[in-house]
């Protein structure tokens, strides 16, 4: 099986979890909160993808889930390349099999996205308690179940990587 | 060494080389692109909201004969409510169009109600839209009202083919003219405080200093059709209490807002009649 088709399939994946995100934070507005869960797509491109491969996954996956946020598309894919390039530069420094590395960075670059992102699109609303409330309500809550998913997230993806007959876990 | 700086240096370039490549590139392709993910993905969205409503269909199918008996029975005494009062409806429109022929004012807008389903909610700190399974195949079009049973829901932001994104009043920015009930001197609401685990609330501001409320009541505000866009009348919200805003000549408040916008499955558009629709509409006008 050639390399486009294992990305296709990683995509579609990804795709795939995307609506499961997406279901869970129309069924979870009801009660004021949201998930903001975007290292879960990001953390297996960064960890064990190479350079080209990884960035072209994470800017497409960008393009794919920016297109539902009312901000210019550039905005989004500037965050998931910045966000694919911290990964890829704690990739050295951390050991890809241990839960808690895995766990720990996904969870510290979803935090830097959600902070980053309320100064960028909350301008207006900076110096309300209401509105920073409700960002570390959803950040906490969001860094919790990236912390616990992303790991077995890139798991899973590593296991239909190697039934498709390629090893993730012996690139460099 | 040199590897390590190589791999990263090589990412670095070429996050910077793809950034580069979109900035440079010209507002039609940014465009297409937004459009051509947005059209790809929405027939999976649309199919999954049709799954949905099988789903609705099969869990109805389970409901006894005595619950559908006792539900046809409430639906009947509706029916029967509605049937008086769109008897009295009817009497006033034409007092209405009476009055507009007596005064030679020009009549005011009409719309007609396109439901549409709601196929996914993006309810955040930042921003809080909806997407509907109507488009501009049905007539829906940019800056459209969209309204529930409880009011005003916000309005369409981008219309696609079948489907639309529309921004609700809780959304950071979003402004509309309002005016108190039964008090026809405009007001300012803007939305965009949406507590955790908590229903949202606007703001009231621009309120005449000699509106009061008394303690323990509430009144409601309701749109204005002076911003153009909603009909006058439909309901944003109930505010308890105002304060003095610091140049002492207006007060603002804090404007509770229905929370059943936060879980809306079904949303009515409001897209304004068109002469020859007007004409099918009412041939004696």
């Amino acid at each position: 099986m050639n390399r486009l088709v294992r990305m296709g399939v990683l995509f579609f994946m990804n795709f795939l979890l995307a609506g499961v995100l997406a279901e869970a934070n129309s069924s979870l507005s009801g009660f004021g909160v949201s998930l903001h869960l975007e290292m879960l797509f990001i953390v297996f491109c960064g960890l064990y993808l190479d350079a080209i491969p990884g960035m072209v996954m994470t800017a497409g996956l960008g393009f794919f889930l920016g297109v539902f946020r009312p901000v210019p598309l550039e905005d989004t894919l500037i965050e998931f390349l910045l966000l694919w390039l911290f990964s890829l530069a704690a990739r050295r420094r951390i050991r890809r099999e241990n839960f808690a590395h895995v766990a720990g960075v996904a969870a510290l670059a979803q935090c830097l996205a959600i902070i980053g992102m309320s100064f960028a699109y909350g301008a207006d609303l900076v110096g309300s308690g209401v509105f920073w409330g409700r960002v570390f309500g959803d950040a906490a809550l969001s860094m919790l179940i990236v912390a616990v998913l992303a790991y077995l997230w890139c798991q899973f993806q590593v296991r239909i990587l190697m039934d498709m007959g390629w090893n993730p876990d012996a690139q460099h | 060494m040199p590897r390590k700086l190589t791999f990263q240096g090589k990412a670095v370039l070429l996050t910077v080389l793809i950034i580069a490549v979109w900035w440079v590139a010209p507002v039609a392709i940014k465009k297409f692109t937004r459009i051509s993910f947005f059209e790809f993905q929405a027939p999976s969205w649309v199919g999954l909201s049709y799954l949905k409503d099988v789903q609705d269909y099969w869990v109805n199918r389970s409901h006894s004969k005595s619950e559908l008996i006792q539900a046809g029975i409430e639906m009947a005494e509706l029916n029967a409510a509605y049937e008086l009062r769109n008897q009295q409806a009817a009497f006033q429109e034409s007092e209405v169009q009476r009055l507009e022929a007596l005064l030679d004012m020009p009549s005011l807008p009409e719309h007609r109600y396109e439901v549409a389903r709601v196929i996914r909610r993006d309810l955040n700190a930042w921003w809080q839209q909806i997407i509907v399974r109507k488009g501009t195949r049905h007539g829906v079009a940019q800056g459209q009202a969209v309204v529930f049973s409880g009011g005003v829901v916000g309005k369409v932001k981008e219309a696609h083919l079948y489907t639309a994104v529309v921004e609700l009043l809780t959304s950071p920015g979003f402004r509309v003219a309002a005016h108190f009930e039964g008090d026809l001197r405009p007001i300012q609401f803007t939305g965009g405080y949406n507590p955790l685990f908590s229903t949202p609330h606007g703001v009231a501001s621009n309120v005449p200093s000699d509106v009061h409320i008394p303690l323990r009541e509430e009144r409601r505000i309701v749109s204005s059709r002076l911003g153009g866009v909603f009909p006058d009348g439909l309901s944003l919200g109930r505010i308890k209490s105002l304060n003095l805003e610091p140049d002492g000549l207006f007060q603002n408040g804090k404007v509770a807002i229905d929370p059943r916008l936060l879980s809306l499955r079904e949303v009515a558009i409001l897209i304004p009649l068109g002469e020859d629709e007007l004409a099918w509409e009412e041939p004696g006008r």
